[in-house]
């Protein structure tokens, strides 16, 4: 039963960190009916320019966890609002009209570049890098399941930041530009939408959400590594189609699918957990067969 | 459609460039301009294979490794433990590539678009960790290719010349079978498929079950040269032949070359090896490889720039210098 919880614990935090991604994925698709592929590898950026951040407060001797932790996130944020806005500004949207296949490309080499670069340039890049752990590390004993705090606040603040996401999209001015330029391009311009804008602050938005996934990557593993946005991306991604692609709410639920499939791949399936991702991916491609346009259903998009 | 080049001087300029590829060996004795050579010719034979179903067809496909895999480990597996011929092995690794293909397209050639190429990268990554923790296969370790003896028999061979004409022969043969294919009805039936699937539908083309005929052709051509890679380098565990980096290469050998052309993979491959082993020997070394970074950012540059491939490129500067 404890194991249980343990179990349902991991496969939460995976979830979240998996719907965090996939909302950026189903953001980006929305707006500019492209797939952003160096997203995963934004997620990567962020984790580590929170840990320069956090390396450059403590050398100046910030020791206090919260204002290190606050640190962390919002250099996070920014890295990853930088590299998704020359993303979108000078390698999406100046091919728009180029085939699909293109931009796919274009953000897979950007991917690799952003990689490499963290590589190359974070001191001693290539090895996986210690990420601090900033949040206290007590918990409840209930029973015999330990339920600890860090855990708890990550997946509160992940909760709150994709309530947040919703009510910018549903209940905001931008919220609405960015809905009208996902449903009709042509019809949002000529309705005195500045597009480009739309477009450049979707893609910032998406980036936080990818910042935030990455921190909380590295404050549950106490580790990153330079080709962990890989993965991530591709989960990600998978994650948005399973729920169906321009969906936010399909994002999440895919999401969380994906991680309970790894889950379930670990503890209940006979063969060694290194298949999880084989069954979970087997399972995603078994499912896009069935419901091509995903669980939820992808955004219909009316042309003339 | 554009002006076209006459077709003597095409075909001079084809029969030119054949003879130089051909005597390549003869004139450059280093190793060094020979690998090169080899690669190029390697990369152009995965990039007409990838064309044939995403040039012509049009199904992107991102998990071109897995029929490389096939193929590289089919023959290596049946040398190792039943001392087949790789010539043999070739053949096998073709029909194994192409059970697994026409089991990857039946579900997933209900996706389109974007929805296949994800589910190939998928599928990619589910055969690069089967392959990481199945033990018979070498498992993460990888395998060793037994050498007993060289010659054309054995497909290894002392120096690079044997490879070399080995791999122009298998190069040959993909382009016959585009060449063939882009003629007879399957290139018609792909092109309507490319176009509009639900259009070519209604005219009665049987749509899956020639996008069958493409992943299979395409797999078989990826497999064999999965084999000669075997063979060439000697060692293989899953990061050289099943990685998701090979799959993109693969891809964009064809789509920066011209996709949907029959030249256009030959000129993405003679292009991009260049352009990778001169980044990585300039920028290369002493441990700070700054060479997939700039490798990355000039094909960024290029499909920026040249969204419709290096065809095009060179197609409009033809027509403008039979203009002037």
């Amino acid at each position: 039963m404890a194991l249980l919880g343990q179990y349902a614990m991991n496969g939460a935090m995976l979830g979240m960190m998996y719907a965090l991604v996939a909302v950026g994925f189903t953001l980006f698709f929305g707006v500019l009916d492209v797939i952003q592929f160096s997203h995963g590898d934004v997620v990567a950026a962020g984790a580590f320019a929170g840990l320069l951040a956090y390396a450059a407060l403590s050398f100046f001797g910030v020791h206090a966890p919260g204002v290190l932790l606050l640190a962390v996130i919002l250099a996070a944020a920014l890295a990853t609002i930088v590299v998704g806005v020359l993303v979108a500004r000078f390698l999406v949207l100046p091919i728009k009209g180029a085939p699909q296949l293109n931009v796919l490309l274009v953000t897979l080499m950007m991917g690799t570049v952003v990689r490499e670069c963290i590589r190359l340039f974070f001191p001693n890049g290539s090895q996986p890098q210690r990420f601090p752990a900033l949040l206290p590390s007590s918990g409840w004993n209930l029973g015999a399941f330990y339920l600890r705090f860090d855990n708890v606040i990550l997946l509160t603040c992940g909760g709150l930041l994709i309530a947040a996401t919703h009510l910018l999209i549903t209940r905001t001015r931008l919220g609405l530009a960015i809905r009208a330029v996902a449903q009709d391009e042509e019809t949002a311009r000529t309705m005195g939408i500045d597009f480009k804008r739309v477009v450049l602050v979707t893609f910032a938005l998406g980036s936080v959400l990818a910042a935030f996934a990455g921190v909380m990557d590295g404050l549950y593993y106490n580790e990153v590594f330079f080709g962990m946005g890989l993965l991530l991306g591709v989960i990600g991604f998978a994650a948005a189609i399973l729920g169906g692609l321009g969906n936010l709410y399909g994002a999440i639920v895919g999401g969380f699918l994906f991680a309970a499939l790894q889950t379930v791949g670990a503890v209940a399936l006979p063969f060694a957990s290194a298949y999880k991702d084989v069954f979970a991916f087997g399972v995603v491609i078994v499912l896009m067969a069935v419901r091509p346009t995903g669980l939820i259903g992808e955004r219909v998009s009316e042309r003339v | 459609m554009r002006p076209r080049t006459s077709g003597l001087s095409l075909q001079a300029a084809v029969a030119l460039l054949a003879a130089a590829v051909l005597g390549w060996p003869l004139i450059f004795r280093g190793p060094y301009p020979q690998h090169i050579m080899i690669l190029i010719l390697l990369n152009a034979l995965l990039g007409t294979a990838w064309n044939i179903l995403g040039g012509f067809a049009g199904q992107i496909s991102l998990g071109q490794a897995i029929f490389f895999g096939a193929g590289a480990y089919t023959s290596t597996l049946l040398a190792q433990h039943a001392e087949i011929s790789p010539w043999i092995g070739l053949v096998a690794g073709a029909l194994v590539a192409i059970v697994i293909a026409i089991a990857i397209g039946g579900p997933c050639f209900r996706l389109s678009g974007h929805y296949f190429a994800i589910a190939t990268i998928a599928l990619g990554e589910i055969a690069a960790i089967a392959v990481t923790n199945w033990d018979y296969a070498g498992g993460a370790v990888g395998l060793f290719l037994p050498v007993e003896g060289t010659g054309l028999a054995q497909m290894k061979f002392d120096d690079k010349r044997g490879y070399h004409y080995v791999i122009c022969a298998l190069l040959v043969l993909a382009l016959a079978v585009t060449v063939w294919l882009r003629g007879a009805r399957a290139g018609y039936y792909w092109r309507a498929i490319r176009e509009d699937q639900a259009a070519a539908r209604s005219a009665g083309v049987p749509a899956t079950r020639y996008k069958l005929l493409a992943i299979s052709i395409s797999a078989a051509l990826t497999a064999m040269a999965g084999t000669f890679y075997a063979q060439y380098v000697l060692f293989i565990d899953p990061p050289s032949v099943l990685p998701l980096s090979l799959s993109i290469q693969i891809c964009l050998v064809a789509v920066l070359g011209g996709a949907g052309t029959l030249l256009g993979p030959l000129l993405g491959a003679a292009v991009l090896v260049p352009l990778s082993a001169a980044t990585s020997v300039l920028l290369g070394g002493s441990g700070r490889s700054l060479d997939l970074v700039v490798y990355g950012a000039l094909i960024m540059v290029i499909a920026v720039f040249e969204p419709s491939g290096l065809v095009g490129l060179w197609r409009r500067i033809s027509a403008t210098v039979s203009r002037n």
